[in-house]
């Protein structure tokens, strides 16, 4: 139990609000959801304003509901721990809207993607989940990500929803993100609800938490985090309200976590002993288990990363190796972050800017405030909520690492952890307030969208569209994908295949085949990448030969424009993230004129040659 | 009826479903109630409430498919549908067996159900026209591609579901070097998503272009480069 907590003294109202009308306005918010992406996919441009009318008509109204007081209602704001819930809406009510926000917002990506996973991490998940699904057991290798096979929790789950239900792959994928969902909504809230004392802190936490910068992208594709996340949550809700004092529950799923993501399974153990560290001194109220559950956890984390260890050594190190650089030259005075622009040159539009703005500024604004109204918890000793507050201090980390490309990838992914820290502190600092319901919803608007804007990139990457060079899910088309297919239906498994970024993806996920990437290849992209990229060059072969290639598919639609992400192929190919200009159009077709190579498929973008002669 | 023989025979059929490979759309709705018992066995309908009846129902699943999973890894045979199948059955005859016995979950049938129930509804069908829409708007390009190499040339392959070519085609064979046309076959009409195969007699030696040519046009659509060797 967290013992240095109050208990909630769950109070339902005489005369409970009604949701339904927020059900059915986040239902028109999905349906609307299916008109963008319908619209997107055959106008083949974004319908921008359509597309945030419909995510605030799922946000909105929750926001609304939770925020709002009811008509009439007059009681005097609710002190910690005086069970939480205003007039007009019940403790259970104010939990299902926590959950209808967080299956509502999901639900809208998967409406706009219904029919497979189209986003680089998603691909890379899918082919860990093809290569269980045919060896039926774990750990072979898959080349686009080294690391995943040896975290395979989500694959495990959406295996075995897809054994038993019968369900697609990707369907059964789709099961275990909503099961995650709930889960990490529903654990969120009592987590809340259980430091705080009170439903309302709690839901107001659920409602920040939502407009947290990867909530709506990031933590909503199939990929590990999202599934980790939420086990990371279970595991403190289960320690907290473990019966008869046994902490397996919790140390079950904190096993589950650790072998499902290494970054967030090493947060939880770091929240977990810092929980410790913190109830330690005379102050603060014990916490019975926490210790063991910290020291279960550590050793279930380490010799996870034991068994890991040769392939997430080398991945992390370099993670940590390009945040430490990237922090130096911050100190120079140099960034190689261009706000709000990706590396073609597309720009967000000015209104987004300033929402974004307005969003860190407003949380930024309300924090000092915040934590000056916290102090009436100091006398409660409770760690869990010093824990709390210290996550949700670190906030403005997340958009100080915005400076740099390397940074703000660490900085947004620790979103999911910070946020529930701050969504306890602006909850814990909301509830007991008179806040105009209009001027609070809107608010809470202009955090989501600012919020939602700042993590899910530019315009492109949030909808269907038509086909963009290099560009996550823009660059996934009819094209790729067909040209997958037929290396599926027409090859051999497990031949070696050099490519683009995307192609390399669909090549494995899809056409079974093995993509040489420098992860775990070793390929050396400053002298490969020109088999693909650069015109005709004397050493072509020789490099072909010792890469050992079998195959090349070369989009000829690489020759049109700058990579959207930054590289044609990955990071390491001449002029990563700093291309000026596009591979010549005599790139991609250099090798018709090559003896021994074979052009063996065309459909028009893509060309497939068989160099399989030149090794 | 007892509820704990509702149950038992829910994850039997689950089982059953599983094991004997049914199709998809029986063991679908099976599966899916066979998992939802065996949540609300986890959830042990003690005492409590129905948000963390939820939560602990929907995180058993999810840590049992994970730590199972890693169980059954382990095994000869592996992740495969009949070991998932006696797994969950295993979990779930341990919950009915050693589990908590309290209340079993209730839904009761009330007005308070149909605005939910119509709104999943609504999603559902807009999932499934999304889902349309795009599997449609998906459908691949023309292509051309080899087949085969046979002693006689080689065997091509052309098709491809969105085709903006909807006139008549013919494949022409061409010298590489001198682009000399040296074969053109009858005029056809692409077959859409089917394949259609074509024999095309390339020489044992030299280099040849395989070009797809709309009837009337100069410019090949579609081209393979191939090897005579």
């Amino acid at each position: 139990m967290i013992t240095d907590t109050l208990p909630a003294r769950h109070r339902v109202e005489a005369r409970p609000a009604r949701v339904t009308p927020v059900v059915l306005a986040v239902t028109a918010g999905l349906l609307l959801q299916a008109w963008v992406g319908y619209r997107a996919r055959h106008g083949g441009t974004a319908p921008g304003a359509l597309f945030w009318a419909s995510l605030l008509l799922l946000y909105l109204p929750v926001a609304w509901r939770v925020l709002a007081r009811a008509p009439g209602a007059c009681s005097p704001p609710p002190e910690p721990g005086s069970g939480g819930a205003r007039p007009g809406l019940s403790r259970r009510g104010q939990a299902g809207l926590a959950l209808l926000l967080g299956e509502g917002l999901l639900a809208s990506r998967v409406l706009l993607y219904p029919n497979g996973f189209v986003y680089h991490d998603e691909i890379i998940h899918r082919n860990t989940l093809r290569l269980i699904e045919q060896s039926h057991h774990l750990f072979t290798p898959n080349s686009l990500l080294p690391a995943s096979p040896y975290y395979p929790g989500l694959e495990l789950a959406t295996d075995a929803v897809h054994q038993i239900t019968g369900l697609s792959a990707h369907l059964s994928g789709v099961v275990v993100l909503l099961l995650a969902r709930a889960v990490m909504m529903l654990a969120l809230f009592r987590i809340v609800e259980l430091v705080s004392g009170s439903a309302r802190v709690a839901s107001v936490a659920a409602l920040v938490y939502a407009a947290n910068p990867q909530f709506l992208m990031f933590n909503s594709q199939f990929s590990y985090q999202s599934l980790a996340l939420p086990l990371a949550l279970l595991t403190g809700y289960l320690f907290a309200t473990r019966a008869s004092g046994s902490i397996v529950p919790a140390v079950a799923a904190g096993a589950a976590t650790a072998v499902t993501h290494h970054l967030t399974s090493i947060a939880m153990l770091a929240v977990l002993a810092g929980w410790w560290v913190v109830s330690r001194p005379r102050w603060c109220a014990r916490v019975p288990g926490l210790g063991p559950l910290s020291l279960v956890t550590l050793a279930m984390v380490a010799g996870w990363t034991a068994v890991a260890g040769p392939r997430i050594l080398p991945y992390l190190g370099e993670l940590g190796t390009r945040t430490v650089s990237a922090l130096r030259a911050l100190t120079r005075g140099g960034s190689d972050h261009t706000l709000f622009s990706d590396a073609a040159g597309t720009s967000a539009s000015l209104w987004e800017r300033a929402i974004s703005v307005a969003s860190v500024l407003l949380i930024c604004l309300c924090l000092p405030a915040a934590v000056l109204s916290l102090r009436r918890w100091f006398p409660r000793r409770s760690a869990a909520a010093v824990v709390l507050v210290a996550a949700g201090l670190a906030y403005p980390l997340i958009p100080a690492g915005h400076l740099t490309i390397a940074t703000s990838e660490v900085a947004e992914r620790s979103a999911g952890f910070l946020f529930v820290g701050l969504g306890f502190v602006l909850g814990a600092w909301y509830a007991p307030r008179r806040l105009p319901p209009l001027v609070a919803t809107a608010a809470a608007g202009v955090v989501f969208v600012g919020g939602t804007v700042l993590g899910s990139g530019p315009d492109w990457l949030r909808m269907p569209g038509g086909y963009l060079v290099e560009a996550e899910n823009r660059s996934v088309d009819a094209d790729n994908v067909a040209a997958a297919q037929w290396l599926r239906d027409h090859l051999p498994p497990d031949g070696r295949v050099f490519t683009d970024r995307v192609n390399g993806l669909l090549a494995a996920a899809i056409g079974r085949q093995h993509t040489l990437t420098n992860l775990a290849d070793g390929v050396d992209l400053a002298e490969t990448a020109g088999v693909l990229l650069d015109g005709p060059r004397a050493k072509d072969v020789r490099v072909v030969a010792a890469n050992r290639i079998d195959y090349l598919i070369a989009d000829r639609r690489l020759a049109t424009s700058l990579p959207h992400v930054g590289v044609y192929i990955d990071d390491g190919e001449p002029d990563a993230a700093h291309h000026d200009e596009p591979p010549p159009p005599a790139a991609l077709t250099k090798f018709d004129a090559v003896s021994g190579a074979q052009r063996i498929y065309d459909n028009g973008s893509d060309r497939i040659y068989d160099l399989r002669k030149l090794r | 009826m007892n509820p704990g023989i509702v149950r038992l025979g829910v994850l039997g059929a689950a089982f059953l479903a599983a094991v004997l490979g049914l199709p998809a759309p029986v063991l679908a709705p099976l599966g899916c109630l066979g998992l939802l018992v065996t949540a609300d066995l986890a959830a042990g309908a003690s005492r409590r409430d129905g948000i963390d009846r939820l939560l602990v129902g929907a995180g058993f699943l999810l840590c049992a498919a994970v730590l199972g999973g890693l169980g059954l890894a382990l095994l000869p045979g592996g992740l495969t549908r009949r070991g998932w199948a006696c797994y969950w059955l295993a979990v779930g005859l341990a919950l009915l067996v050693f589990g908590h016995r309290g209340t079993p979950a209730r839904i009761r049938p009330t007005r308070r159900w149909i605005a939910p129930g119509v709104a999943a509804a609504l999603v559902l069908v807009a999932f499934g026209l999304s889902a349309l829409d795009s599997r449609r708007h998906g459908s691949g390009p023309l292509a051309l591609w080899l087949v085969e190499r046979g002693s006689a040339g080689v065997t091509v392959g052309v098709g491809g579901g969105d085709t903006d070519h909807g006139e008549r085609l013919r494949i022409l064979l061409a010298d590489q070097s001198s682009g000399t046309t040296t074969w053109a076959s009858a005029p056809f009409s692409p077959a859409g998503r089917t394949a259609r195969l074509m024999a095309v007699p390339v020489p044992g030696h030299g280099r040849w272009r395989v070009e797809l040519v709309p009837l009337g046009a100069a410019e090949p659509v579609r081209e393979l480069v191939l090897d005579g060797s």
